[in-house]
């Protein structure tokens, strides 16, 4: 914590203390302004790396999608970097860091501009975040969804269900603060208000969608496979996910600092323990171990230590990562059971992994473990979360459903949205016999 | 009371129940056989349309509605629909002009897909297969002639080839048919089949449409 008024109650954004008054009088400005530089670079440095993430979520998505989708899967990625910046810098930004008296939402800084340096180095880093929270419903509702439907939805997320809801932890960074900041709540990188948020909606937009055709036997509801067509992809994807995260926790200290280390390490730790916790349920489970349930281990693991990474010891972080690889798998199984179809596990892994790294961020704050007041002010912010985001995330995709419609055809489905919804195939050669295209 | 008012009330009670391309089909279906008929034969194109669950459940309702709209002095109608018939018409031709030559070509390629298609159903399904299909296809509005002729094929009788039906309907059977294969054998294996059989068909007929007209959408 070197020049931060950070704390683990999530007052991450605080005034950074080369702007406080009673610093700037006793540290020499030349060092201030380097200070100031050296934490711009790390954080714009960070930024670009949680960007890169999207690539992951890209490769991840598609590889696990089946190749007549893959160019959609891709281009709904792509469309919510683009709408998701444009949207948040518009409305998201200000609602969720502006001038927050009440503590619901900000008031303040929308359509950023003639502002200071730093506030841009906030708002590009933030705006990677939000990007990262509204992509993960894109592979939930992977290989059904109209496109434009899905980028109406994909923009409520972004101005609105998103941003709130970060008011609320890390808000008031212009004035006022959070509800549930003042009450102490520990997201410090967004378990919480980046993952768990947009799995909630996720879930909302894969029950408002049903599955897809055929995924569960029509009288007995029993589970069919429908495997994705790249595993090479997928793998791919979990590495560059997993680079990304250095980034997106790295980064969240907003100052280049020697706490970055931990946080970092920590990172590393609970992916590798993710993926060891989704070997050992597989085991447990007696079922095969396969490539795309190791990946979505270690990035349980990620978003898990994501609450908690700069507030627990290493050991803490290994025994998050690991339970968060578990939890997700078995939330995975859990959902398909209540037959909800999600392609590439995106509810499991960013929404129970994340309600459990948000948890685990309170049980296992250094200097004060197992601390009940801490504990059951997580879980207020966990069903806070999902009380804000799931019902609103179900009403939008509703009301999309009833406007404009949110599923595609069965004929369109089988066609593949390559071809249905762009007219453009990634891979023409497999599936020469299942479409008639460009002849 | 002239044409399009009887157009405007057929479509108010309709669209009620039915929407998309099926409301269209059975917006022209009575635009080409009953617009210039009296009221008094609507029975026989409720009859016509009784193969859509929709329409055949709310018969009594619709039949009806749709005599007050026809007696009554016009308020609450919609607006006239023709132009969106004509845009649907246009959008259901669009693959190409098709003459009646054509026509059957589309239909020999849906029965060679077909008969491809028997050969990959394991043999203690089909008969399962089949009636779901028939079900879903009856539900989904397919035309009772063609879902019948699919009957037939699928028994390996004679069927009607000389009955005419439009490609987006045979387009409509076909897609039933991949949806009950998605249901019962999965959709990686549906994908599959359906694959096969298009390519086989292909293969069949030499010169004939091809088969992955069928599956195209736009």
């Amino acid at each position: 914590m070197r020049r931060y008024a950070m704390s683990i109650a999530g007052c991450w954004l605080a005034a950074p203390l080369w702007a406080a008054e009673e610093t700037t009088a006793t540290v020499p400005a030349e060092n201030l302004a380097t200070a100031l530089a050296a934490d711009t670079v790390w954080v714009v440095a960070a930024a670009a790396l949680v960007f890169f993430m999207q690539a992951g979520f890209a490769l991840l998505e598609s590889g696990m999608s089946r190749a007549k989708n893959s160019v959609n899967v891709m281009m709904k990625n792509y469309m919510d970097v683009c709408l998701g910046t444009l949207v948040f810098w518009l409305v998201g930004y200000g609602i969720m860091f502006g001038d927050n008296p009440s503590g619901l939402f900000g008031t303040s800084h929308f359509m950023l501009a003639d502002a200071e340096p730093w506030d841009y180095t906030v708002l590009l880093f933030q705006t990677m975040f939000a990007a990262t929270a509204v992509t993960i419903c894109s592979g939930a509702m992977a290989e059904r969804t109209r496109y434009d439907a899905y980028l109406v939805a994909s923009a409520v997320i972004a101005a609105v269900i998103y941003p709130v809801f970060g008011s609320w932890v890390w808000g008031g960074l212009y004035g006022g603060s959070g509800w549930l900041a003042e009450l102490g709540f520990i997201d410090f990188a967004g378990s919480t208000v980046v993952h768990s948020i947009g799995a909630w909606c996720a879930l909302a937009g894969v029950i408002v969608l049903g599955p897809r055709t055929g995924r569960f036997e029509a009288d007995t509801g029993k589970v069919r496979d429908i495997p994705g067509h790249n595993l090479s992809l997928v793998a791919l994807g979990g590495f560059i996910l997993w680079l990304g995260w250095f980034g997106f926790n790295g980064g969240s200290t907003l100052a280049a600092g020697a706490d970055i280390g931990l946080i970092c390490l920590n990172t590393q730790l609970a992916a590798a323990a993710g993926a060891l916790g989704a070997l050992l349920f597989s085991r447990a489970t007696r079922t095969p171990i396969l490539l795309t349930v190791t990946v979505n281990g270690s990035i349980a693991g990620l978003v898990g230590i994501t609450a908690g990474c700069a507030s627990m010891e290493p050991q803490w972080a290994i025994l998050t990562g690991l339970v968060a690889g578990i939890v997700a798998m078995a939330g995975g199984q859990l959902l398909l059971k209540l037959g909800i179809d999600d392609v590439v596990g995106a509810v499991s892994v960013h929404g129970f992994a994340g309600a459990w790294g948000t948890l685990a961020a309170g049980m296992f704050v250094t200097g004060k473990l197992f601390d009940i007041q801490q504990i059951a002010v997580q879980l207020t912010g966990i069903f806070a979360a999902f009380g804000w985001a799931f019902p609103l995330a179900l009403l939008t995709f509703l009301l999309v459903k009833v406007l404009m419609g949110l599923r595609v055809t069965t004929a369109e489905e089988q066609q593949g949205l390559d071809v249905s919804e762009h007219y453009e195939v990634a891979y023409p050669e497999f599936h020469k016999d299942m479409t008639y295209f460009r002849q | 009371m002239n044409e399009i008012t009887k157009r405007r009330a057929v479509y108010t009670v309709l669209s009620e129940v039915i929407d998309g391309d099926q409301l269209w089909e059975v917006m022209w279906r009575w635009q080409r056989g009953y617009a210039a008929k009296s009221q008094y034969e609507l029975h026989g194109f409720f009859n016509d349309c009784r193969h859509i669950a929709e329409i055949s459940a709310n018969r009594s309702k619709l039949y009806k509605d749709l005599i007050g709209l026809l007696m009554g002095s016009g308020d609450g109608l919609r607006e006239d629909p023709y132009g969106l018939m004509e845009e649907f018409s246009d959008r259901a031709s669009s693959v190409e002009d098709v003459g009646a030559d054509d026509l059957l070509a589309w239909q020999q390629a849906l029965v060679c897909v077909l008969a491809s298609l028997l050969r990959q159903i394991p043999p203690e399904q089909l008969q399962t297969w089949r009636g779901r299909v028939e079900e879903r296809a009856q539900q989904q509005g397919v035309a009772a002639d063609l879902v019948y002729a699919f009957s037939r094929i699928m028994l390996g009788k004679p069927h009607n080839v000389d009955m005419v039906f439009s490609p987006l309907q045979l387009k409509h059977l076909l897609n039933q048919v991949y949806v009950v294969m998605c249901e019962m054998f999965g959709p990686v294996q549906a994908d599959k089949q359906l694959a096969q059989a298009v390519e086989r068909a292909n293969r069949m007929q030499p010169g004939g449409l091809d088969a992955r007209k069928l599956l195209q959408q736009k």
